[in-house]
């Protein structure tokens, strides 16, 4: 079987870290969308208004250990999906040696607890026919399962029992660290993956995305004397009030929430040491370049270009704008796109991702190209075609413009068509800090728009070359001697698959 | 044994050299000229989902002309439709925030679509020009065919664990329709043509082997279209459309023998990489269909479902020795849909291949690993399952199976291919048919089917040489345990770590190949 590829579903080649519905998916519901954030004086409740595209009877709660929770009634007929988000990836990887460890930990999350040992609570869960899985990215740990709703209490009450009390030995981590280094091997022949990593690599120094999800293979093979580090990072990061537990599907939030807070509502805060503060990445001074040679069997030439972006902030102007970007010089209808692509095919395809990351990332820009073609003219295509966003003043790119703000609401609907699709989006726009206001925030921002905005974002983060990172990937005839390897080399990268 | 396969034995050796020649016998000339199957499912909300199924996958690939189904399929999306350019088609999705997956299977390709319910004129009409009147532009055609040659010098061999399974598979299906990758053979997609893809179309688009499924608000309870929506005319449209296709009779060639596989041999792919990969299995015959499918899904739920940490293999290998990232077993050519764990809808074989499937470990641990997922399976079959073990998969599954279909779209796509290839739905029906289920019948099954005295093996690794002296009958290869604890002594652990080290797979023949020879 394969699934081919047009051009616009390239982006599922290279898409490492995004979620089935992407943030700025949902964010693109429409000037529709109102949240009544009306907040009783706890602050404890917030109700959706009418008009919004979140069901009517969604209830959003934040329980007294600080855990958000929001419950979805959505028409998934006898189905649930129980989320569980952690505000932690491998950009909290502050300390030397513990690169990939939120990743590792994801693993450790499924070695059962004193009263649910791994054992037990795995055939629990195959009696309750739970399809379970996690991931991790540079922003979340995601903690995902989906069951028939009828057993959804007790999935609560098993789920609570982890997050509060998970068991951690020094044998489960030694061969759980065996797992984490076999998904580092199966990913090592991918130039996909590759190129992912020397992006990341070269564009930052100091601020841990610098490495990948996965971490790099030295601290990997560490992974198995890491019992203390994990019994610190469970205490530091897997806090009731760094989590949103999301339960969309056939479920009363009337009859759910109350069993919530009684399982969920006793996870409680541990005392842990200060996480070394996240170091912030000096500004960018000039254009960042490096190259990765392919040895590994045959290769098209691939091209990265990786442009730095402040942190998404909900309803911040700049991060509406920018979010529009990538559609604008890579979707179908991106000139781009049908000249690289479709005309003289000099490209395979090419994909552009926006900079939605918690902290200061990356907006993308990523390419196979057809072979022999060089790297160095398309990523001249690539920054013409940057230029033209701002020089284009046609009706045809206004058009564009028009084209894809109506595509992305439409595409939200389309995509939200199962309770984990729903989950992942009300999960991922909770990852920002501000509970659901981020919904609300980004339509508004987006819905506003216009070509000046566009223009101006453009101008003020891609023009430069001091904000620019461009790595490529070659075959051993096309390399250019005179560009430096990415400076840790090609680690792997994240996987968004999970545990299993 | 060889160090390398000659180019005649190669393509023996990768079943690249022709193809099954079965003889198809005639359908009725009645159900040719039916109209187009229909089905359809209600569904309340703003989306629409549409489905057409056609029995025209890469097992109906022309000899000579291994690709041309996949060709032509993504021709039919990306070629331009009626007047429409392919511009125009593209624009006109991009409008429609959607897009028509198309997914190419052995048996089926199928075109999915999901659509806002107000949007459905405009899709209907696009879809009816598609397959009445393909644009099959000519600079697509390069473009598509470009990809395919790529996909099959570079793509694949990007992934050392994709590289073992289509490498079992074409071994294993040798002479056979599988026996060719779905992008099609080295050499030959270059020279497929838009005259080719015409005749493809013609002869293998009819309305005999196309199904239409639909869910939404137009669809009533029985499946038909409700007078009272007004979508629904232009659903009749699109099925009126679908039913101007070729009347034309042609009966899919339907395989009818089962490759035999006599004892057990190995093929290493030398590959430059720092793994190693294994897979092994044999041929059955098994399709959904069978009256031991329900049996034996439930059987290779415990011992390896795809991606759960439950099964028997992943629990010994990876869970009590942390040789790798995981461990599965299989009764089906299994395809995932995206990231998720599920198989994808449209990809179904009515024959399949039983296999295992070991998560690439360092290449010191390989042999251990061969040698103990041998084991595992030779116990599996040997013993079955235990009362509880049977118990708790039939729980599991019975409830498990409405998770395969958690959205519309999914739901659709099992029901359309269910018609589309004549077997009962399994969302319907697996629930009841695993609960009938006993405890020696699906024992017995396993015992039918699964044979691992007579096995393929194919290792993907970067040290070749050094695997085949290896995993030679009379060396010993026992697990180092680097980072975590061996078992103490005396334990079972112990004792069935003594066992995997030492034996003997009983090799009839090993062979190696370089990667850069595969799939030509």
């Amino acid at each position: 079987m394969i699934s081919l590829p047009t051009a616009r579903r390239a982006l599922s080649r290279v898409a490492v870290t995004s979620s089935a519905v992407s943030r700025w998916g949902l964010c693109a519901l429409g000037a529709g969308l109102s949240l009544g954030l009306a907040l009783p004086s706890k602050a404890l409740a917030e109700e959706v208004a009418a008009g919004s595209l979140l069901p009517r009877d969604t209830k959003v709660v934040k329980l007294d250990n600080g855990l958000q929770v929001v419950v979805l009634p959505v028409d998934t007929p006898g189905l649930v999906s129980v989320q569980t988000w952690m505000q932690v990836g491998s950009g909290e990887e502050a300390v030397a040696g513990l690169t990939g460890f939120a990743h590792f930990f994801e693993h450790l999350m499924f070695h059962g607890t004193e009263k649910m040992p791994g054992d037990v609570r795995e055939k629990e869960l195959l009696r309750l026919s739970v399809d379970e899985n996690a991931w991790t990215s540079q922003d979340a740990t995601v903690y995902h399962l989906t069951a028939p709703s009828k057993n959804v209490v007790r999935l609560l009450e098993i789920e609570a029992d982890r997050f509060d009390a998970l068991t951690l030995d020094d044998e489960g981590v030694r061969k759980e660290a065996g797992a984490v280094y076999g998904e580092l091997r199966k990913g090592q022949a991918s130039p996909g993956r590759a190129l992912w990593a020397g992006l990341w690599a070269t564009a930052f120094d100091v601020h841990p995305y610098h490495h990948t999800t996965l971490g790099i293979e030295a601290d990997i093979a560490a992974m198995p004397d890491q019992l203390d580090a994990a019994r610190i990072f469970f205490r530091t990061w897997y806090r009731p009030d760094n989590a949103t537990l999301v339960v969309a599907g056939d479920v009363s939030p009337v009859e759910v929430m109350p069993e919530i807070e009684r399982t969920f509502g006793k996870w409680t805060a541990k005392d842990a040491p200060a996480w070394p503060a996240i170091p912030v990445e000096p500004a960018q001074d000039g254009l960042r370049r490096s190259q990765i040679v392919w040895d590994q069997g045959p290769v098209n030439p691939r091209l990265a270009i990786g442009w730095r972006t402040p942190a998404h902030v909900p309803g911040d102007a700049d991060a509406a704008a920018l979010a529009l970007v990538p559609a604008l010089l890579t979707s179908d209808i991106a000139p781009l796109q049908r000249k690289l692509v479709d005309d003289e095919r000099r490209a395979r395809w090419i994909w552009s991702g926006p900079p939605d990351q918690r902290h200061p990332g990356l907006l993308l820009v990523m390419s196979e190209l057809t072979e022999g073609e060089d790297v160095r003219a398309i990523e001249a295509e690539v920054l013409a075609a940057v230029q033209a966003l701002v020089d284009d003043d046609s009706d045809e790119a206004k058009a564009r413009l028009d084209m894809t703000r109506d595509r992305l609401r439409r595409e939200t609907v389309l995509g939200l068509d199962s309770p984990g699709a729903w989950g992942s989006a009300v999960g991922s726009a909770a990852l920002y800090g501000k509970g659901i206001d981020a919904l609300d925030a980004d339509v508004q921002a987006l819905a506003a728009v216009t070509s000046d905005d566009v223009q101006r974002v453009v101008r003020k983060y891609l023009l430069s070359d001091a904000t620019r990172t461009v790595v490529t990937l070659v075959p051993p005839e096309q390399a250019d001697d005179s560009v430096a390897a990415p400076p840790t080399g090609p680690e792997q990268s994240a996987d968004a698959g999970g545990a299993q | 044994m060889s160090r390398n396969l000659s180019s005649l034995s190669l393509l023996c050796a990768l079943g690249l050299a022709g193809c099954w020649a079965g003889k198809p016998g005639p359908i009725p000339v009645d159900k040719a000229r039916a109209p187009v199957r229909i089905v359809g499912r209600p569904v309340q909300g703003p989306v629409t989902w549409i489905t057409v199924a056609v029995r025209a996958g890469s097992a109906h690939d022309p000899v000579g002309q291994e690709g041309l189904s996949a060709l032509s399929a993504r021709m039919l999306r990306e070629g331009g439709a009626g007047d429409r350019t392919p511009e125009a088609v593209d624009e006109l999705l991009y409008r429609l925030g959607t897009d028509i997956d198309v997914v190419v299977g052995k048996e089926l390709v199928t075109f999915r679509i999901a659509v806002l319910t107000e949007d459905l004129p405009v899709v209907t009409s696009l879809l009816s020009d598609m397959f009445q009147a393909p644009g099959l532009d000519d600079d697509t055609l390069v473009r598509l065919r470009e990809e395919a040659r790529d996909a099959l010098d570079k793509g694949i061999l990007q992934d050392d664990e994709a590289t073992g399974l289509e490498v079992l598979d074409n071994l294993l299906y040798a002479g056979h329709p599988y026996g060719h990758s779905v992008q099609g053979r080295g050499g030959v997609v270059d020279t497929l043509t838009t005259a080719d893809v015409q005749r493809f179309l013609e002869t293998r688009y009819l309305r005999s082997t196309v199904v239409l499924g639909v869910a939404g608000v137009a669809v009533d309870a029985d499946g038909g279209w409700r007078a009272d929506v007004p979508s629904s005319t232009d659903l009749a449209s699109l099925h009126t459309a679908l039913s101007s296709l070729p009347d034309a009779i042609y009966d899919p060639p339907t395989p009818k023998r089962v490759p035999a596989v006599e004892g057990r041999s190995l093929l290493v792919v030398d590959k430059p990489t720092q793994v190693t990969g294994v897979h092994f299995g044999h041929p059955t015959e098994l399709h959904r269909g069978h009256p031991d499918w329900p049996a034996m899904l439930l059987a290779f739920t415990a011992l390896g479902e795809h991606r759960q940490g439950h099964g028997r293999l992943y629990g010994e290998l990876r869970g009590d020795r942390g040789l790798n990232y995981g461990d599965y077993a299989y009764i089906e050519r299994y395809e995932q849909a995206g990231w998720s764990s599920r198989q994808e809808t449209g990809t179904g074989r009515v024959q399949n291949p039983f296999y295992v499937w070991l998560r690439p470990t360092s290449q010191a641990d390989a042999p251990f690993a061969l040698r103990g997922a041998t084991r595992v399976v030779e116990h599996f079959v040997e013993e079955g399952l235990d009362a509880d073990e049977f118990e708790l998969m039939r729980t599991y599954l019975s409830g498990r199976v409405s998770l395969w279909a958690d959205d519309p779209g999914r739901r659709l796509g099992w029901a359309a291919e269910a018609v589309a290839m004549g077997w009962p739905d399994p969302i319907a029906t697996l629930p009841d048919a695993v609960e009938a289920l006993t405890l020696e019948e699906v024992n017995a099954a396993v015992k039918r089917h699964i044979h691992p005295e007579s096995m393929r093996y194919v290792v993907v690794t970067g040290g070749a040489d050094e695997l085949v002296e290896q995993v030679s009958d009379n060396v010993t290869t026992p697990l180092a345990y680097s980072g975590s604890t061996p078992p103490a002594e005396g334990t079972e652990q112990a004792a069935e770590d003594a066992d995997w080290a030492s034996t003997p797979i009983g090799w009839d023949d090993v062979r190696v190949i370089e990667s850069t020879d595969l799939f030509r």
